[in-house]
């Protein structure tokens, strides 16, 4: 039976959460980024696709059990390189860019660019460091969710189409993409929390979703079109490391243990990719941070 | 021994160039405490500095016995800040967001949905409380914010201009529902305003600022009562220096009035009785011409704190 209770003012004299302030802040964030169209229909596709692909496997593997054998005959008489159709860690690589650029990116947009912006805007930032709440603590629970959420529509769905690829593939098939996991998560994890601290630091500056999702549209292809057109015009790689795509299949590569130096050929140097990256992350933290204690101080 | 409520010693706070609070020293041992100050006084600065928000740059603050700059998080808990300004979590209910400020303060989160909805119904909410605060109107915006304050049950309310913009009735209500919280469940009231009516009905103790400086501290029923038993005098003006030597010398209050024969006359602990100036009159041979009731508010002490306070800075400039 409900219980009832009259609508005066109670004193609470209940016990009080051991949960850290920001713990709050993080479920409330992945509540509203649920709530948002655009989120749930990005991560659907996500997991749809990976669903799909695991289907695929296991179709495939009931239908034509030496499937992989077949494919890899097929990729050595067409292309004359035995690797160009098996599924190994180079078949993960692709695979990450595709999560990465119509999945992650779109994602973070959807999600992010109207976060911090909407708390600036509707002031409730003030209610947060009016309460247990430090700037820090604010930033990390919006982080830890967006990151989470980012993560949630590429890293699992990756990770589950290697499950799939490696429960239906022959046992001697597991050597081959034992590192898989690790690479994937080491690189999806860093570029997931560039991506959310550079979208947060720049829905700072702008305060408008619309802005922050045009700035950062431009940011990416404006950077991408430079570093590719100084590294053709000069003959130095290292100038793509100014794009962050080709940031983003070098440190993949690498994570995956596919840097040889062939591939590297049209990539940046993994040192300039690594501090281009970080850089933009140490500096999108830097921007919002100053930007909230700006805010808590002078609001 | 209790601590005070609130106590800042040598307070200075500077927004770059500006200062806002020149080295306020001020205690509050708990009720209700009215900061009065017309715009720019520092009002809020004050609060936002009790509160950490803004980090002093000389001085100490010492809030229910905590240094907030030190136990911020602890001292933000048992505090209850109404912002002047709008300030909620945008995309949520009007209850959902309530019951997550609870959260943050580390209230579980079904006792935090349970309060959010009491406090709701308890500020007049209880039928809007699965609306969006964007589509509030003022007066039920500041409502909410009134239960925003109060949702994590704090010893301490921190209100800012409370009644910004309401009607009377609405101004009335919110009132209202501050005193039963003060009065029914103890909590102490920090209230910052420049509408002196409301500071006069709900506080008992009153700190009046001017320009970043605490100009006047005293308890209303102090300030009110001397200034409802004052009395206007009006004589010649060649007698007046006379009056006002003799009055003095009585330990009475002195001050000028409108024009030059006349003086403002009061006692600072009671009412004082007409008998009583004719007897000074008599005895300094001046004659006077009336005697009215000098009948006055707080509104009269503020503003005089105010003035007195204008002419220490022309003195100072000077």
């Amino acid at each position: 039976m409900a219980v009832f209770r009259a609508a005066r003012y109670l004193p609470y004299d209940g016990p009080r959460s051991r949960f850290p302030a920001w713990w709050p802040i993080l479920g409330s964030t992945v509540r509203r980024g649920w709530k948002s169209l655009w989120v749930r229909r990005i991560t659907l596709a996500s997991l749809m696709l990976a669903f799909g692909l695991m289907v695929f496997f296991y179709v495939l593997n009931k239908v034509v059990p030496d499937w992989r054998n077949l494919l890899r005959q097929f990729g050595e008489m067409s292309t004359g390189d035995e690797g160009t159709f098996r599924v190994d860690a180079r078949f993960y690589a692709a695979l990450m860019s595709v999560f990465v650029i119509p999945i992650l990116l779109p994602l973070a947009l959807a999600f992010g660019s109207g976060l911090v912006a909407s708390d600036l805007r509707s002031n409730a930032i003030e209610a947060y460091f009016a309460r247990p709440v430090t700037p820090l603590g604010y930033l990390f629970g919006r982080s830890l969710a967006f990151v989470g959420f980012l993560l949630a529509a590429t890293l699992v769905p990756l990770l589950v189409v290697w499950g799939s690829d490696v429960t239906t593939a022959p046992s001697d098939h597991f050597d081959e993409v034992a590192g898989v996991p690790w690479g994937l998560t080491r690189s999806l994890v860093l570029i997931a929390v560039v991506v959310a601290l550079l979208v947060q630091a720049v829905a700072t500056l702008t305060r408008n979703a619309t802005a922050t999702n045009v700035f950062l549209g431009v940011f990416f292809v404006f950077f991408q079109g430079l570093g590719q057109s100084l590294a053709r015009s000069t003959g130095r790689d290292a100038f793509r490391a100014l794009s962050f795509l080709d940031d983003v299949r070098v440190i993949g590569a690498a994570n995956l243990g596919l840097l040889t130096p062939e591939r590297a050929a049209d990539l940046p140097p993994l040192h300039l990719a690594h501090g281009f990256v970080f850089g933009l992350g140490l500096l999108s933290f830097l921007l919002t941070w100053r930007a909230l204690r700006r805010r808590s101080m002078l609001a | 021994m209790t601590p005070p409520v609130l106590r800042v010693s040598g307070l200075v706070v500077r927004y770059g160039r500006f200062t806002a609070l020149h080295g306020l020293d001020a205690e509050f041992s708990g009720g209700a405490l009215g900061l009065l100050g017309p715009n720019g006084a520092g009002k809020s600065s004050l609060m936002r500095a009790v509160l950490g928000l803004v980090p002093p740059t000389r001085g100490r603050v010492e809030l229910l016995g905590r240094d907030p700059k030190r136990h911020g998080a602890k001292v933000r808990r048992s505090v209850g800040y109404m912002p002047e300004r709008d300030s909620y979590v945008a995309g949520m209910s009007c209850v959902r967001v309530l019951a997550h400020l609870a959260e943050v303060c580390g209230i579980p989160p079904q006792e935090a949905m349970m309060r959010a909805h009491d406090l709701l119904h308890f500020a007049g909410l209880g039928e809007e409380r699965y609306r969006e605060i964007s589509t509030f109107s003022l007066g039920m915006r500041q409502r909410f914010k009134l239960a925003a304050a109060l949702v994590h049950d704090p010893d301490l309310l921190l209100l800012d201009e409370p009644t910004n913009g309401l009607d009377p009735v609405g101004r009335r209500r919110m009132l209202a529902l501050v005193r039963r919280v003060h009065q029914e469940h103890g909590k102490h009231v920090v209230l910052a305003s420049h509408l002196l009516p409301d500071v006069e009905e709900l506080c008992d103790q009153v700190w009046v600022m001017d320009r970043g400086r605490l100009v006047k501290s005293d308890s209303v029923e102090h300030l009110t009562r001397a200034a409802r038993g004052a009395k206007r005098v009006r004589l010649s003006p060649n007698d007046a220096p006379r009056l006002r030597r003799a009055a003095e010398d009585d330990g009475l209050r002195v001050e000028a009035g409108r024009s030059e024969g006349e003086l403002v006359l009061s006692d600072p602990d009671d009412v004082l009785a007409p008998r009583r100036v004719f007897a000074l009159a008599s005895r300094c041979g001046c004659r006077l011409y009336a005697v009215q009731p000098a009948a006055r508010s707080l509104e009269d002490a503020f503003l005089e704190a105010l003035e007195a306070r204008t002419v220490e800075t022309e003195e100072e400039v000077a």
